[in-house]
């Protein structure tokens, strides 16, 4: 044990009476202590020996802490700097002990997304939007905009690739909207189940009071919104003299259209969309998903009588294990219904085109050019179910521990 | 001043409070790529 004080990072503390959330938002690595184990860290943050943090703790709360086993959690938590002593913190400082992070970049672009006149923008955006749509109901969201041209080709193109941007942009508003707090955020390519997402890596708003967490967390359903908007807005634009839709028009409505469903499919909370975090806030939970699992993998291993495989339940929070209660057996019939979707629709469909396509081959009737909408659909649609398997088996390489 | 921590350690680390930290849940904000089904309906109804 350092008989001197120790060196700590710079960390943030989110006090929440029965817990303190602390962590690094640099490194993105957060505990949820105890409040006494909270005070204790405060106190080695301020600069106290172990030894002498030890000894205050035992006069604040009259019994003595295991006080290793302690730095060694700080230590797991990447929370001590690298030889865990004062000496090697980042400004050289002694007292104090703590290593600075850098704020990170675009933190004002964030701000100036969220400031009050980009909201007034926003709102006047999504009411020109609704209101072409009640000038001219053609313009409304609906499913038959989707086939905006006969040629499906086109269709699917339009639909697998004009998308992308706006995927893009749904991530950008987490992004800075975390950003905006100094939060270090970050997109990536990942995989809920099956279906391929892009995702924003927010874990620093565990230490972000939860009032302010909301913003961050529906940003993305905003970017959506007005995306919709703003296309519904240039199919109105490009509309001729005659009151009619240009093909380029109703492509914006097709892309429109498709962007509302993103929306809808947030609704998928089991597969830890962004209403899966609205929920868990509300809520009050610190990570209901991974206690959800354990509780079902723990009632599985105990009617198999493997009771050596069962997850130590000490460690779950209070509050997940209460609400894991009702929302585990919602996430089990969620994940049990979509792999019923793959299994009983999708890979039929999918064994349906196969077909289709293979009778074009073979028979000289079929225009070549139905042939290849059928064959370039189905190599999308398995090549995105490929790339998520891919992401899958990266995924759980990574969670090996090495 | 150490020697003593250790020892202290050693003979009572039984009654000494051992502060459990659990891990913070990770937050991964998500936008489906796709809807599969409902692109697959959509051209199965169109190839007919």
């Amino acid at each position: 044990m350092p008989t001197g004080p120790v060196a700590l990072h710079d960390l943030r503390y989110l006090d929440e009476g029965d817990r303190v959330v602390v962590g690094r938002t640099d490194c993105d690595s957060y505990g949820v202590f105890p409040p006494d184990g909270a005070a204790l860290l405060r106190e080695l943050a301020g600069g106290r020996a172990p030894q002498d943090a030890a000894v205050w703790y035992t006069d604040r709360y009259g019994e003595p802490v295991d006080i290793d086993e302690f730095l060694d959690t700080l230590r797991d938590l990447d929370f001590l700097s690298a030889d865990g002593s004062a000496d090697g913190s980042a400004d050289g400082s002694a007292d104090g002990a703590v290593a600075h992070a850098a704020p990170p970049r675009w933190q004002k672009l964030g701000a100036a997304l969220f400031s009050p006149l980009a909201w007034a923008c926003y709102a006047a955006l999504v009411v020109a939007a609704v209101a072409v749509c009640v000038a001219d109901p053609r313009l409304a969201p609906t499913r038959g905009n989707v086939f905006f041209t006969d040629y499906l080709l086109i269709v699917e193109l339009t639909i697998l690739f004009g998308q992308l941007p706006f995927v893009v942009l749904h991530e950008l508003f987490h992004l800075l909207a975390g950003r905006r707090l100094g939060l270090h955020s970050s997109m990536h390519l990942g995989h809920r189940l099956y279906f391929l997402v892009a995702e924003t890596k927010l874990d620093g708003l565990v230490v972000v009071p939860r009032r302010q967490r909301y913003l961050p967390i529906l940003a993305g359903v905003v970017a959506d919104v007005l995306t919709a908007s703003a296309l519904t807005v240039v199919a109105w634009l490009t509309r001729h003299p005659d009151g009619t839709v240009p093909v380029a028009g109703r492509a914006c409505l097709a892309v429109a259209f498709m962007t509302l469903l993103g929306i809808l499919a947030q609704l998928y909370f089991f597969l830890r969309t962004d209403v899966y975090h609205l929920i868990t806030t509300v809520l009050g939970c610190v990570d209901l998903h991974t206690t959800a699992r354990e509780l079902l993998h723990n009632r599985m291993w105990r009617l198999l009588g493997r009771t050596d495989r069962l997850a130590d339940e000490t460690r779950w929070d209070p509050r997940d294990r209460a609400v894991a209660r009702w929302y585990a057996p919602l996430y089990a019939i969620g994940y049990a219904a979509m792999l019923a979707v793959l299994v009983f629709i999708a890979l039929p469909l999918a064994w349906h085109f196969l077909g289709t396509a293979v009778a074009a081959v073979t028979d000289p009737a079929v225009p070549a050019a139905r042939f290849w909408d059928a064959l370039l659909f189905l190599v999308a649609s398995v090549g995105q179910l490929v790339l998520a398997a891919a992401l899958a088996v990266r995924d759980r390489r990574r969670s090996r521990p090495s | 001043m150490a020697q003593i921590a250790t020892e202290t350690s050693t003979s009572t680390s039984t009654e000494m409070k051992k502060i459990v930290v659990r891990k913070a849940g990770a937050v991964r904000l998500t936008r489906l790529c796709n809807n599969y089904c409902y692109g697959m309906c959509c051209c199965a109804e169109f190839l007919g």
